[in-house]
């Protein structure tokens, strides 16, 4: 009697010993789940910090429009009234021309510090997270598997087209480079707004960060991941890759792996992932 | 001794002989006497030790391991839908989905209603909150930037369940919820709404779109 009283009382442990084992897989995977969201969240942030994004994309609608007068202008001098105006028209030409290319110039090395700083904060995620380790159960520290930026297929940028200037907004609207929105006309993103003429060597491509509406911003947020379109692999099977992103990424899609190993009821290796992706913040209204 | 045999006076042999005789049909009688009323509580004492304690431990043990799946499930789910572009994507996306059946796999756990529904709970007045079950239908007070505002939107999936033990004894017109018949939760589980951005081109806010 005792012998069975022993031996039911064995089967009731190694019972409770498995429902723990398996309550601490969910309990790890839970975990990751958290920290690889608060990883997403953060890389995200760095996209669009102090809406630098939504600024350059502003910078970068203007100097278009300042390149489009400019080549009016100096079209202007041909004629006879105007020539000898010509000279100074074609330095402010050049000079807008220049300031294009350097804003453009500026774009790049703001993706390029943006992807490093990304880069930064999946490293420090990895530093700081020490894994989970109990007698018989252990986890290691989660490990960030793949990291890509790019967009969530949004097609508009926070860049209100400019009504002022009339000819360059009908040369937009035939060439669908801007869409009605609620407040205002906005300008497409992702998409090479090409100048006509002599200019459309110059490239111009807006971030897809949408724009604030009733002068709310939108806030950071985690999505889905449905429709997020990778421009940029960062890292991918663990190994760091390079490469360039033609414009400033708005999301950032996160994979996180850990192991978990546990010798509680046998012995029993698993390896659990999260795959997270999460928006940067929407640009500000412009001053 | 009985027959007046003096051991001292050379009867020592005779003595082993009898003890040897003697002793084992006295432990056979004692035996009889308590032993055999042992023997014959042991059967059923096991049998009610696993009819009484083993069988219906087991028997309902699997509840809530159950119970904490579908909790989990459920909690993934909603976590899910809050994380959707806009409200009607969350809906649509619930209603395209397996989510029953994802229950279902469980085993032992039959959906048998499923509540999707968003909560806007004002922050100067916690106590107040609106709760709407179909996008568009929040009200502008409780919309950001509303008079009720600021609030928490939170979107909560309910589900009514039946859980069944590992053995069901159906017995009919007897409905005892664990023995004769599953038993009935109700899981419900939050999720903060994360798109809190409004559309640029149709001008309404994502959460109530």
């Amino acid at each position: 009697m005792l012998f069975l009283c022993i031996a039911v009382l064995a089967v009731m442990l190694v019972i409770v010993a498995l429902a723990f084992s398996f309550y601490l897989v969910f309990f790890s995977h839970k975990n990751l789940q958290s920290r690889s969201e608060d990883l997403a969240l953060k890389c995200a942030r760095q996209l669009n910090e102090n809406d630098h994004g939504g600024k350059i994309n502003n910078l970068i609608a203007h100097s278009r429009e300042l390149v489009f007068t400019s080549r009016e202008l100096y079209r202007r001098t041909d004629n006879e009234e105007f020539r000898g105006l010509q000279s100074l028209a074609a330095q402010v030409l050049e000079q807008s021309r220049s300031g294009a290319l350097l804003v453009k110039d500026e774009r790049n090395r703001y993706v390029e510090v943006c992807l490093q700083n990304l880069k930064k904060v999946a490293k420090d995620a990895e530093r700081n997270d020490a894994g989970l380790f109990l007698s018989k159960f252990s986890t290691s520290a989660g490990e960030v598997v793949d990291l890509r930026v790019g967009d969530m297929g949004q097609t508009l940028s926070n860049v209100e087209a400019s009504s002022g200037v009339y000819n360059l907004n009908s040369y937009d609207r035939q060439q669908n480079f801007v869409k009605p929105g609620k407040e205002a006309e906005l300008f497409v993103s992702n998409v090479n707004l090409k100048l006509p003429g002599e200019d459309s060597d110059l490239e111009f491509q807006l971030a897809s960060l949408p724009g604030p509406v009733k002068g709310i911003a939108a806030p950071l947020r985690l999505t889905r991941g449905k429709g997020f379109k990778n421009s940029l692999v960062l890292r991918s099977a663990g190994q760091d890759g390079n490469g360039k992103c033609q414009v400033i990424p708005s999301a950032v899609q996160v994979t996180m792996a850990m192991n978990v190993k546990q010798s509680i009821v046998g012995e029993f290796d698993s390896k659990t992932k999260t795959v997270n992706t999460a928006c940067a913040n929407g640009a500000w209204a412009e001053p | 001794m009985a027959h007046g045999l003096n051991p001292r006076a050379g009867g020592g042999n005779f003595m082993k002989i009898s003890n040897a005789k003697i002793l084992p049909s006295r432990r056979r009688r004692l035996r009889t006497q308590t032993g055999s009323s042992q023997i014959t509580e042991f059967g059923a004492a096991i049998f009610l030790l696993f009819s009484c304690i083993v069988i219906p431990l087991l028997d309902l043990s699997i509840v809530p391991v159950r119970l904490g799946l579908g909790k989990s499930l459920v909690n993934h789910r909603v976590h899910q839908l809050a994380q959707s572009e806009c409200l009607s994507d969350a809906f649509k996306s619930l209603q395209e989905s397996d989510f029953h059946n994802g229950l279902t796999k469980i085993g032992g756990f039959s959906a048998k209603a499923t509540q999707l529904s968003l909560v806007a709970t004002s922050v100067k007045n916690p106590d107040v909150s609106m709760k709407v079950d179909r996008p568009g239908a929040l009200p502008n007070d409780w919309l950001p930037g509303g008079n009720k505002g600021p609030c928490l939107y939170r979107l909560d999936l309910s589900v009514d369940a039946e859980i069944e033990p590992l053995i069901t004894a159906k017995v009919p017109g007897l409905h005892i919820p664990g023995l004769t018949r599953p038993i009935p939760f109700h899981l419900s589980e939050e999720s903060n709404w994360e798109n809190m951005g409004c559309d640029p081109l149709s001008g309404e806010f994502f959460v109530n779109k």
